[in-house]
């Protein structure tokens, strides 16, 4: 088992979702580079080698087509992607904002036949020194995440592994954003508007207002989360 | 080569232009060459504040466009000597801001003038990003209440990466400017305290603007607040320049037992 992105195309326009794509991809640089993807698609007419073609312009790997049409299944094959028949897991109502196109993780199996194997190996920690903005979105692929610096309400800080942060936490922490439960969040104020691990979460209004303000660290036990002050 | 300094907030209504147009006229008051920009095309403001409406013929879409030259656009300003308004269009809309235009203007008005403040409309589109795409410093200008403080904010990470400063490795100097603190409100828990909106931004802070009637009756009368050497507001921009200009002033201001001695003095 492991987490892949499914890209939705919803619209047999490639402009269109080209346009989309680009959209997405810059509101958060660097999150989607060499991101291993799956594609979904309910427009039979759309051209799917021109865009295979596109995606890896933009620096993502497609690596298989999800429940295909048959007449879908051949153009994959012809574009070099593999083809995933079973779609019990898709979830394609997590769709954000009714975007034509939009990122949505689910879990799938290895794609199969012919496709890359697994999702490319991480670069590691990741070092942030600077404030994480409203509206900025930090992602430490395949390890840590280390901020030195506040991370402000409305900004995101995502990590496969643990997020670390010396300073105050305002906005949202992810732990653990491919399903690893052993990770934590660790932060020197806790003022979060939403933390996660492994794809639980909690927002600040669920959170108990005694451990506002305090160093916190996050875990996961089982389905709920767990958050000790640390003093 | 002149220093470029964009005045910003993401907020509308924060004091973006009373700001911008109060320190390009300090900066010229103490005899450095300065020019302010409008950024707000299609809402121009600026021309108003500067008492200078009545006077634009030509402005910087015009300029952008090839229609005029800087010499034509260029308003000289009848108070402040080496002070030069350059008005935004009206009719236009931000979409005449192309990025090569306006990096053709400022590098050409670069060669004559010692600063150049460029006042951005607010939002974060277009016509902000051009505002401060070519900026080597900034005065971030903030209402010290939560949606203004999270709009600098989101500010302040676009100053961090869409800038050019910012893609070629180095960073814009980020200034904080604190405007319409009313210190009696902060007491009684009405108002984010300056401490509050430092921790948020962590950014240094320039100066401490008070909330004062003396900013909207010199808008009004189309005079730069700093002019009114007798307001609260007026010196507190005083202080800022200053500060700007690398001087160590005291903040004044900030602490309500001394707004309310100033108003028995007859400071308003």
């Amino acid at each position: 088992m492991m987490t892949l992105s499914v890209l939705e195309v919803n619209s047999p326009d490639l402009e269109e979702v080209s346009a989309e794509v680009s959209r997405q991809i810059e509101r958060s640089p660097g999150f989607f580079e060499n991101m291993p993807l799956l594609l979904h698609t309910r427009a039979a007419e759309i051209d799917l080698p021109a865009l295979v073609a596109f995606l890896r312009t933009r620096g993502l790997v497609p690596l298989g087509l999800v429940a295909p049409s048959p007449e879908q299944e051949q153009a994959a094959v012809a574009a070099g992607l593999g083809v995933l028949k079973d779609a019990r897991n898709m979830r394609p109502e997590n769709q954000p904002d009714g975007d034509d196109a939009g990122e949505t993780d689910t879990e799938a199996a290895a794609p199969a036949g012919g496709a890359e194997e697994a999702p490319p190996p991480g670069s590691g920690t990741k070092l942030v020194d600077k404030p994480v903005r409203s509206g900025q979105q930090v992602y430490a692929r395949g390890g840590d995440l280390i901020v030195t610096a506040p991370v402000s309400e409305g900004a995101e800080v995502i990590a496969d592994g643990h997020v670390h942060i010396y300073g105050a936490l305002r906005g949202r922490a992810i732990a653990g954003a491919r399903g690893d439960s052993k990770a934590r969040i660790f932060c020197r104020k806790f003022e979060a508007d939403l933390v996660a691990v492994a794809g639980c979460y909690k927002v600040a209004d669920d959170i108990d207002p005694s451990v506002r303000g305090k160093p916190v660290r996050i875990s996961l036990d089982g389905e709920s989360l767990i958050i000790d002050v640390q003093e | 080569m002149a220093k470029i300094v964009v005045v910003t907030s993401g907020k509308g209504g924060v004091g973006k232009t009373t700001t911008a147009s109060s320190f390009a006229t300090g900066l010229a008051k103490r005899g450095h060459k300065t020019a302010v920009i409008d950024f707000d095309v299609g809402l121009r403001n600026l021309d108003l504040i500067m008492g200078c409406e009545r006077r634009v013929v030509f402005d910087f879409v015009n300029v952008i466009s090839g229609e005029a030259n800087l010499k034509q656009a260029l308003i000289r300003d009848k108070r402040v000597e080496n002070l030069y308004i350059l008005a935004a269009s009206q009719t236009r809309d931000k979409d005449a801001l192309d990025e090569e235009g306006v990096e053709r203007v400022l590098n050409e008005m670069a060669k004559d003038f010692e600063y150049i403040v460029c006042d951005s409309p607010a939002g974060i589109e277009k016509g902000a990003l051009m505002a401060m795409r070519f900026a080597d410093e900034a005065l971030v200008v903030t209402n010290p209440e939560v949606s203004s403080v999270r709009d600098s904010d989101r500010v302040l990470g676009m100053l961090g990466s869409k800038t050019k400063k910012a893609e070629s490795g180095g960073s814009v100097k980020e200034h904080l400017v604190v405007t319409r603190y009313a210190p009696s409100r902060v007491g009684k828990g009405e108002m984010l305290s300056l401490q509050d909106v430092g921790e948020i931004l962590a950014i240094p802070l320039l100066g401490v603007v008070p909330e004062s009637e003396a900013v909207l009756n010199s808008s009004n009368s189309g005079m730069p607040v700093i002019l009114e050497e007798h307001s609260n507001a007026g010196l507190a921009y005083e202080d800022l320049v200053a500060r700007f200009l690398g001087e160590e002033r005291p903040l004044r201001f900030v602490d309500a037992k001394r707004g309310l001695f100033g108003r028995l003095l007859g400071r308003h």
